[in-house]
């Protein structure tokens, strides 16, 4: 509160003193000193007096360019392995792939700011290179958004909190699926199986994937230097025990597919700050 | 401070009578007590660290939602689901907003054992409720794994609200087993952010 209390002068016609000029003014210098929100007029706040970014603090966007040659992955007689969402074509350049890249002016995520991440991506099978005809082989690909938290260099790029490590192994790995550390929000899955109805007669398969993460921020400071886009798979649903999910590597061979292309991706990250419960 | 009172500067003045005084002093007075507003406040002075939190907005985020039906982790099966319309408790939120536009982002990933016949097909779809209401609902998606995104922006007036979001898969068949693995979602966020600025 920093309402000022004094009283008038008085009574009319008196000369005023020195002493009481000066009482009135230290009011004001103490009300001054702790404005408030009883100190504003109602609504008297206007847009052009708010900063820029005071409710979307930072937004970064990246695609690739719409182009169906980009982002060919080739899985050939292998298993699969987290791998960068990246182009290969010539533009944008090779190697930029779904980054976003903020190594030059990082986000900085404060306590209770909520990010959301959201990607999308077209996985196509690359026709000639085999196809699937049985629906009921649910093997499927995934993407996933990871960041690097250690650096501007961007050369340690790791999981999203509450998933698990092994989602961005290169190697062969089984992802654990639970209701703690192991969440799966965010993931984006991608069928690898069509129906090819007419026997003999090629068919292309194309999956949309999509997913959004949100996480809301608690405690320290959080500087995010990236955000990235990678992929891993094949995978298959697995039951492991009584009160754990995963998926669980399979062989490239086995699918039937050995080359997919990851197209028509973007990728977006929203930092928003102010509205926290 | 740019403001341009309204009174004449009392420092220009010779000061004789304490109304004279009383008058320039109070013009102070008045704006300070509650008259500051965009004329006294610069341009761009105002940031973030100056707004108390849901100056402008609120959000309200649930993570980890998946079908209430199923235990632990695993698939929902026949003997618990026949098929129609699931709220999850999970991601059913009641919330006191505020008058003006309400935006419900839901995203999942979701997996079950498609079936060969064509009169057995299986699907799955999602919808999301404001007070009972439909505001987004998917399509049915035949895939065995796949990915919901559901968003919708309404307008809403103040006081308590429900969200809820809710989901849909193909009832048995005549010959299905009731213990069969039907169906599970997993990785359910539900983003409900309330603007009214």
């Amino acid at each position: 509160m920093s309402r000022i209390v004094n009283d008038n002068f008085g009574p009319a016609g008196r000369t005023t003193t020195a002493v009481k000029a000066n009482a009135k003014f230290t009011a004001v210098a103490t009300a001054t000193s702790s404005l408030s929100e009883v100190n504003v007029r109602h609504e008297g706040i206007d847009a052009r007096n708010l900063a820029d970014n005071y409710i979307v603090v930072k937004s970064i966007y990246a695609d690739n360019d719409n182009s169906s040659e980009d982002f060919q992955y080739n899985m050939v007689g292998t298993y699969g392995g987290a791998f960068e969402v990246n182009h290969t074509g010539s533009s944008p350049s090779a190697g930029s792939g779904l980054l976003l890249d903020m190594s030059s002016s990082p986000m900085v995520l404060k306590n209770n700011d909520l990010l959301r991440i959201f990607h999308a991506c077209v996985l196509t099978q690359d026709d000639g290179y085999g196809r699937v005809t049985q629906p009921a082989t649910d093997y499927f690909m995934i993407t996933f958004p990871v960041w690097d938290i250690t650096s501007a260099s961007l050369s340690n790029f790791e999981t999203l909190p509450a998933h698990d490590s092994d989602l961005n192994n290169a190697a062969t790995t089984q992802v654990d699926i639970d209701l703690e550390a192991n969440k799966s929000g965010g993931i984006a899955l991608y069928a690898m199986t069509g129906r090819n109805v007419v026997s003999g007669t090629d068919f292309l398969m194309r999956r949309n994937g999509m997913s959004v993460w949100h996480y809301k921020h608690g405690g320290a400071d959080q500087t995010i230097y990236g955000i990235r886009i990678n992929a891993n798979g094949p995978y298959q649903y697995v039951q492991i025990g009584t009160s754990v999910r995963g998926w669980e590597q399979v062989t490239v061979s086995s699918t039937g597919i050995t080359h997919v292309k990851m197209s028509h991706g973007h990728v977006g990250a929203l930092q928003m700050r102010g509205g926290q419960p | 401070m740019t403001y341009k009172w309204t009174e004449g500067s009392q420092r220009t003045n010779a000061l004789l009578d304490s109304d004279e005084v009383n008058r320039e002093y109070n013009n102070y007075k008045n704006v300070l007590n509650g008259g500051i507003d965009r004329e006294n406040i610069p341009l761009n002075a105002v940031t973030d660290l100056h707004l108390k939190s849901q100056a402008f907005w609120s959000y309200d985020l649930t993570r980890g939602i998946q079908p209430g039906l199923s235990t632990g982790v695993t698939h929902i099966t026949y003997h618990t689901y026949h098929g129609g319309w699931r709220t999850d408790p999970a991601s059913a939120r009641t919330l006191t907003l505020r008058e003006g536009m309400l935006h419900v982002d839901f995203s999942c990933w979701f997996q079950f054992v498609q079936l060969h016949p064509a009169n057995e097909q299986r699907w799955c779809r999602f919808q999301l409720l404001l007070d009972n209401s439909v505001i987004a609902r998917t399509g049915k998606d035949y895939s065995y794994v796949g990915n919901v995104n559901l968003s919708a922006c309404v307008p809403v007036a103040g006081g308590a609200h429900t969200v809820d979001m809710q989901w849909q898969f193909t009832p048995p068949a005549v010959a299905t087993a009731a213990s069969t693995d039907a169906f599970f979602f997993s990785g359910g966020q539900l983003l409900i952010n309330n603007r009214y600025r």
